[in-house]
């Protein structure tokens, strides 16, 4: 029995979605709110998709869910999304409304729900998924998600014992997470000539997870990523059920244990961070029964969204948007790395804008900058390195104690002051890190950028 | 030549303190240095040491981290009494109290100073810190799940008086602790780094030289930090999450 507050909830919510909408509003959020605020228990009784499958894990959700959502909408099953970045409760209950009827009945096969890792303490309850993948667990907002530790103390807590898990290999931390649970594991075993690094300021996993004891790499990836073993207990990595063997210029080849074999698909991105995400994507879409060939054609085709990585040529000169996260050392670092090995970048300059996400008048907890490895951008093609917030000048001491040459040190209060006056003239490449909270500074960064490269590259007028 | 501890390195790396070890390699380039590890034997118990350093690390190793000191608590109350300087950032002061209370379940830790800590897991609270001892000006962050709670020992060792933001606890303005050389801070980040003031006053009690990396820089930046934190329109908006 789902009871009047329920019903009140539905319709509250559903004519304020309406409403939103109206006003040109996404309506991802508050709808959802509304509901929680009148029925607590509201995403426990709203009627669910059959099949459910949420992601959750530090980076990669977003990504991960977009390729599925591609591959199943190809395939022509229908599902719900909270494809707006809502991961929280909220956006979870707009997007089943959005797939369901009137009287909240469902319409749809699928749910497919990206899960922030402490919002799962109330979503996986709620929703009982079959179906739960972790991505990987690094440490995040300090501010928020504190260690790692902390994080897999709340899945513990929210994962239903009857819930499946996609959980990676090669990340030790997240492959501890409810360890009663069916499980499954997916691997990027090293690639031929692939480097370590070691360099990486942070590794989360310096100790053992489970008895604290040292723990040697074998081959350490970036950050806690990779082989190793605790001289202590033993603990090791898990035989991997899905394995990405091979990597060529048009497609990936993914080994699956249960029968030796290895099935092909596109090459979605070139960069480690995509083909990881690329295979939770395929093991997900496996362990839901999906065949091979029907993921491979779905996929094809399918790219990295664009908030994440962009590129547009303007000219001579080539801009690059990455996301950095905001506040989020490991996907800040992870974007440095590939900055530092731009092969065809002549001189670059490199513009940090993904840190302001605090009130105007609030203050910036500045923790994070000293565990990003700013020393990836210490090489010769880099020309400038940018910040632009409030907090320039700590950014600034930051980036002198890595090593960066002063003279290649730029501050400016904000975003766009930064991009409308960091010098460009003498690099063919620009880069700027995003985050994704603070849009409306980012795109005017861009916007400003863009600008300039236009005018740039047009011939002057006579 | 100095001889300089990184106590439980390997553990204590949490909320930028690996910032620390980097600062203090460069500070301490011409100074020994040793890295001990959460498994391995301190050093300030077999030899001489002039300066320990104590970085933020999670629940589970703050228990260890107490478990594998008790045994040489006397040593390191002997070593406190007779100036050598230990520094402790964030998670990492916890050790140094009565107690630990993480969540109903109560962990002894070293009790070196008198002050328990009440562990709860949610809400968080995020605030950022801005105080002054000894004519230096201090600015700090904090995220934490803790509230400490002083006894009468800490009247007179605790470090400073925070001007903005909490100290041991929302009641509590007193922040840290000070104790001959003992500089302890529940702030997060690297609190030694931010507050070069601060910095170069233990490097004269240190009989160093105190030229800073980054000199300049780091005094223009928390300058800056200044004017923000002593704003008085500048709000604690992240207070509890």
């Amino acid at each position: 029995m789902k009871g009047i507050r329920f019903y009140l909830a539905l319709f509250a919510a559903r004519l304020s979605r309406r409403l939103l909408r109206l006003m040109g509003r996404q309506g991802s959020h508050t709808p959802g709110d509304i509901a929680r605020r009148i029925d607590r228990d509201f995403l426990k009784k709203l009627d669910k998709p059959r099949h459910i499958v949420c992601v959750t894990g530090t980076n990669g959700k977003t990504t991960v869910s977009n390729m599925i959502s591609d591959s199943l909408t190809k395939m022509g099953v229908s599902h719900a999304r909270n494809t707006y970045g809502s991961n929280l409760e909220q956006g979870v209950i707009v997007s089943l409304l959005a797939s369901a009827d009137w009287l909240g009945r469902s319409k749809v096969e699928y749910g497919l729900f990206e899960v922030d890792e402490i919002a799962s303490r109330t979503i996986f309850p709620a929703l009982s998924p079959q179906l739960i993948a972790v991505t990987n667990l690094y440490r995040d907002s300090y501010r928020r998600n504190a260690h790692t530790d902390y994080i897999v103390s709340f899945l513990n807590e929210a994962i239903p014992e009857s819930a499946r898990l996609i959980l990676n290999a090669d990340d030790l931390i997240s492959a501890q997470v409810a360890p009663k649970n069916e499980r499954r594991y997916f691997s990027l075993p090293r690639l031929p000539d692939e480097p370590e690094e070691k360099s990486a300021i942070i590794n989360d996993l310096s100790l053992c997870p489970v008895c604290s004891g040292p723990l040697q790499f074998t081959f350490q990836r970036y950050h806690h990523l990779g082989q190793a073993v605790c001289d202590g207990c033993g603990l090791t990595n898990p035989e991997p059920d899905y394995a990405l063997t091979d990597v060529s210029a048009d497609g990936v080849a993914i080994l699956e244990k249960k029968d030796d074999l290895a099935h092909r698909y596109p090459r979605i991105g070139a960069r480690i961070v995509e083909m990881y995400n690329e295979l939770t994507a395929v093991t997900i879409l496996r362990e839901l029964g999906f065949k091979p060939d029907a993921i491979a054609r779905s996929l094809d085709g399918v790219k990295v969204t664009e908030s994440r990585y962009k590129e547009t040529v303007i000219g001579e000169k080539r801009m690059l948007v990455m996301l950095g996260k905001d506040q989020n050392p490991i996907a800040t670092t992870r974007a440095l790395a590939d900055i530092g090995q731009l092969k065809d970048a002549k001189s670059a300059a490199v513009l940090l804008i993904n840190q302001v996400v605090d009130n105007e008048f609030s203050s910036e907890n500045i923790a994070w900058i000293y565990d990003v490895n700013f020393d990836y951008l210490n090489q010769p093609f880099i020309k400038r390195i940018g910040n632009g917030s409030p907090r320039y000048k700590d950014f600034e001491q930051r980036m002198l104690l890595a090593g960066i040459p002063p003279e290649k040190i730029v501050g400016a209060v904000d975003e766009e002051t930064l991009a409308k006056s960091i010098d460009i003239s003498d690099v063919d490449v620009i880069v700027l890190i995003t985050g994704t909270k603070n849009k409306p500074g980012v795109a005017k960064a861009e916007a400003a950028m863009v600008e300039r490269l236009i005018a740039l590259a047009e011939p002057t007028a006579v | 030549m100095k001889t300089i501890e990184y106590l439980f390195y390997d553990a204590g790396t949490l909320f930028g303190d690996y910032g620390h070890y980097y600062y203090f390699d460069q500070l301490f380039a011409s100074e020994r240095i040793i890295r001990t590890g959460l498994n391995d034997t301190p050093a300030f118990i077999n030899e001489p040491v002039d300066l320990v350093y104590l970085g933020a690390m999670n629940e589970r190793h703050q228990i260890m981290a107490a478990e594998r000191l008790l045994p040489f608590r006397d040593r390191l109350i002997s070593c406190i009494e007779n100036g050598m300087h230990f520094l402790a950032t964030c998670t990492a002061m916890d050790i140094l109290g009565q107690s630990i209370d993480y969540e109903g379940k109560t962990q002894a830790m070293l009790g070196l100073f008198d002050f328990t800590v009440k562990f709860q897991r949610w809400p968080r609270i995020n605030q950022f810190v801005y105080g002054e001892w000894n004519g230096i000006e201090l600015t700090g962050h904090k995220s934490q799940f803790t509230k400490t709670t002083f006894g009468p020992g800490m009247d007179d060792r605790y470090f400073f008086k925070t001007k903005r933001g909490m100290g041991a606890n929302p009641t509590d303005t007193r922040e840290g602790i000070h104790y001959k050389h003992v500089y302890a801070t529940q702030c997060m980040g690297p609190f030694f780094v931010i507050n070069p003031g601060l910095m170069k006053h233990i490097l004269r009690e240190l009989d160093l030289p105190d030229d800073l990396p980054a000199e300049a820089a780091a005094f223009e930046a928390h300058a800056n930090r200044l004017v923000e934190f002593k704003h008085p329109r500048a709000s604690q908006a992240m207070e509890v999450s």
